[in-house]
């Protein structure tokens, strides 16, 4: 069976999910990144390797993410392409007619308007992370409510409280002033979510057309509470895929293929990487008073690939 | 007298060129680099825009290697870029550095006098050759800077365009005479057509539009042209040194090279808020109309003008259906999210583009 591979390494996140030429998704692997983008990627690979049944091939490899360079160069992928452009190809293929795509994860959203199955029009948070999964993670251990159980207790909110959302420090501030004149846990957790979903539609989505269809996937559409929030707050039905958790990986692999139909062969180097040792290191070069610090990738002790600078003498490999 | 004077893209240039031929040594601040970056924001306002800081950090540079006499535009507008000189000055004289500051403004009259005195008493001849030779010079590297944006997308090895446009800039830049000038540009052409390309590609059409300091210095905007055109786009930009210079003189406020923006951006904006803002609106208009594929815009973080832009062309890119990104830059500003950014951006407009063939071939 012949079979594509997408890899997806974000922040917090490392997914990977393979699928076949009719795109329906074989496996797929979610596992934490821990700051160790290449241990997460052999960790995947080799748990891919094993539920993978025996005789499937990989015929092509795509990574995305923002590990997606690294990535794609520790595996051999045939295509490294933005999350985003991943993100939006698995959105339409799944819902053809979709037209607003919210993506939001550990530490950035994004907001992906497509017209036709053609993305015309996205942004991504900028320099803030209210309006990310970071922000419930950060305020449901405040809270002492396990993430893994806030989207179901903020469905049971019977009056939401209205918590300040636009800076995450400040949210904590007026949170625990909500918690201090005796608002019920479940209505803070709810008020969060609201505070997140009026934090993210006035700043990610500023300015944006944002029509039904639209599709919310990323870690945090796991949590029920936020569904509700953004469809109380929007008016219609917002559609959870059944992978929304690795949609970025999906998407990958269906980049793989599309990349595959035009080079014909694969440049992956196969399972047998989660065997190889790989260490990144950096310098400082101190060839100009920019300072750049420039990343060494190594396989078994030797240099694969390099990048950081801006002017690019470090990036081209002299053999 | 060592006059110096901050960066802006290749506009050192022309200043280095008038001055020299006045008979000036002149000291130009090193390279803009994270150490300039780091000095500028040290000592300036917090919400100060970053071209402030930046080349605040170019005259500490240069005064550092013995700059005595600061040379600034100071036009009380266009936007905050009129002040510039008033609050550097401030800074630097709190920082306790010893230098005489000369600025250039509206009052036509008095800038000639002081033009007069830089000249060390030159005739009006020579002072007008010396600008001649200023512009021809910066016109020179513009036009080859122009043909790197061409040339880039089609080169074979990357990095091949931006290389023999280094040396041929560097070849422009040490003339200081018009037959120095004329040889150097035979040079530098060669140089540019020298360049293996594939010309079976079919390039994106990017337009490049924004704030002129943030469009025009590449330390600034992350090399932002550089990148496009390595990842496969022709970069055109109605900014340009020259014209910024020429459009800065009264005289041509009205009738000078803004003029077709200004008629262009019409039908959303009848007055000009300063800046660049007109010309950003008229110029994605313009290439808009011309078929562009996409337009890449540029802006400082809390530039007035280009906010008032950035507005405004959310409601262009819904009437005329051209892809729009909008980059913000400061200090802060973190080159990964960037370049995914421009990716994404890139990839986006690759991909219409394959659908737009794809469904002329099935028509």
């Amino acid at each position: 069976m012949d079979t594509y591979l997408g890899i997806d390494v974000g922040s917090i996140s490392t997914n990977l999910a393979v699928i076949n030429e009719e795109r329906k998704v074989l496996v797929w692997e979610y596992l934490l990144t821990g700051g160790k983008p290449i241990e997460a990627v052999q960790k995947g690979l080799k748990e891919i390797e094993n539920k993978l049944p025996s005789g499937t091939e990989i015929k092509g490899v795509s990574s995305t993410g923002s590990a997606r360079h690294l990535t794609g160069i520790l595996v051999g992928a045939d295509t490294v392409k933005s999350e985003i452009i991943a993100h939006a190809v698995a959105a339409s293929h799944l819902i053809p007619e979709v037209k607003t795509i919210f993506e939001i994860g550990g530490q950035d959203s994004k907001i992906i308007i497509v017209r036709d199955g053609v993305v015309v029009d996205f942004a991504m948070n900028t320099i803030c992370a209210a309006g990310t999964g970071s922000f419930l993670d950060h305020q449901a251990q405040r809270l002492g409510v396990p993430i893994e159980e806030f989207g179901d207790l903020a469905l049971q909110a019977k009056a939401p409280t209205r918590i300040a959302g636009r800076c995450t420090v400040f949210a904590e501030s007026d949170m625990i002033h909500k918690q201090q004149t005796g608002h019920v846990t479940e209505n803070i957790v709810a008020g969060l979510c609201q505070a997140l979903v009026r934090n993210y539609l006035n700043n990610v989505g500023k300015g944006k057309e944002i029509l039904p269809p639209t599709v919310f996937q990323g870690g945090v559409a796991a949590n029920k509470g936020m569904k509700t929030a953004f469809e109380e707050e929007l008016g219609y039905e917002v559609i959870v895929p059944e992978y929304y958790h690795v949609m970025g990986a999906i998407g990958a692999a269906m980049l793989a293929q599309e990349t595959i139909v035009e080079t014909k062969k694969t440049k992956f180097k196969g399972f047998e990487v989660s065997e190889v040792d790989y260490k990144t290191r950096s310098f400082e070069c101190t060839g100009c008073p920019n300072l750049c610090e420039v990343i060494e990738v190594l396989m078994n002790g030797e240099v694969i690939s390099r990048w950081g600078d801006r002017c690019g003498k470090w990036e081209v490999l002299e053999k | 007298m060592k006059p110096t004077f901050p960066h802006m893209g290749t506009i050192g240039v022309l200043g280095e060129a008038i001055l020299r031929r006045f008979g000036r040594e002149v000291i130009l601040p090193p390279k803009t680099s994270k150490r300039t970056l780091t000095l500028g924001s040290r000592y300036s306002p917090e919400f100060a825009c970053l071209p402030l800081k930046v080349t605040l950090g170019n005259l500490i540079e240069a005064l550092e290697r013995g700059a005595d006499t600061i040379v600034m535009l100071a036009a009380g507008g266009p936007c905050r870029f009129g002040y510039y000189a008033t609050l550097q000055n401030l800074i630097l004289k709190n920082l306790d550095y010893e230098y005489e500051l000369i600025t250039l403004d509206y009052d036509m009259l008095n800038n000639l006098r002081k033009l007069k005195r830089l000249a060390q008493g030159q005739n009006w001849f020579q002072i007008g050759e010396a600008f001649r030779f200023g512009f021809l010079k910066l016109l020179t590297l513009e036009k080859m800077e122009r043909s790197a944006h061409r040339i880039r997308p089609y080169e074979i090895k990357k990095g091949s365009t931006t290389k023999a446009y280094d040396e041929a800039s560097r070849i422009i830049r040490r003339t200081f005479s018009f037959r120095e000038l004329r040889w150097a540009k035979r040079e530098a052409i060669s140089l540019l057509k020298k360049i293996p390309q594939d010309k079976t590609r079919n390039p994106l059409k990017v337009g490049v539009v924004g704030e002129t300091y943030t469009v025009l210095e590449p330390y600034v905007n992350l090399e932002v042209e550089r990148k496009l055109g390595e990842m496969g786009c022709e970069v055109h930009r109605p900014v340009w040194a020259t014209e910024y210079m020429i459009s800065m003189l009264p005289i041509f406020s009205r009738w000078g090279p803004r003029r077709k923006y200004r008629k262009a951006a019409q039908p959303y904006l009848k007055e000009e808020p300063g800046g660049e803002c007109i010309v950003s609106i008229g110029g994605t208009i313009l290439y808009a109309k011309r078929g562009f594929d996409g337009i890449v815009h540029i802006a400082p973080f809390t530039c007035l003008p280009e906010i008032v832009a950035q507005g405004i062309l959310s409601k262009v890119r819904k009437d005329l259906g051209i892809p729009i990104l909008t980059l913000v830059l400061d200090e802060h500003t973190a080159q990964a999210g960037l370049i995914t950014r421009l990716e994404a951006f890139v990839d986006l407009l690759q991909r219409k583009q394959a659908r737009q063939k794809m469904k002329g071939k099935q028509g």
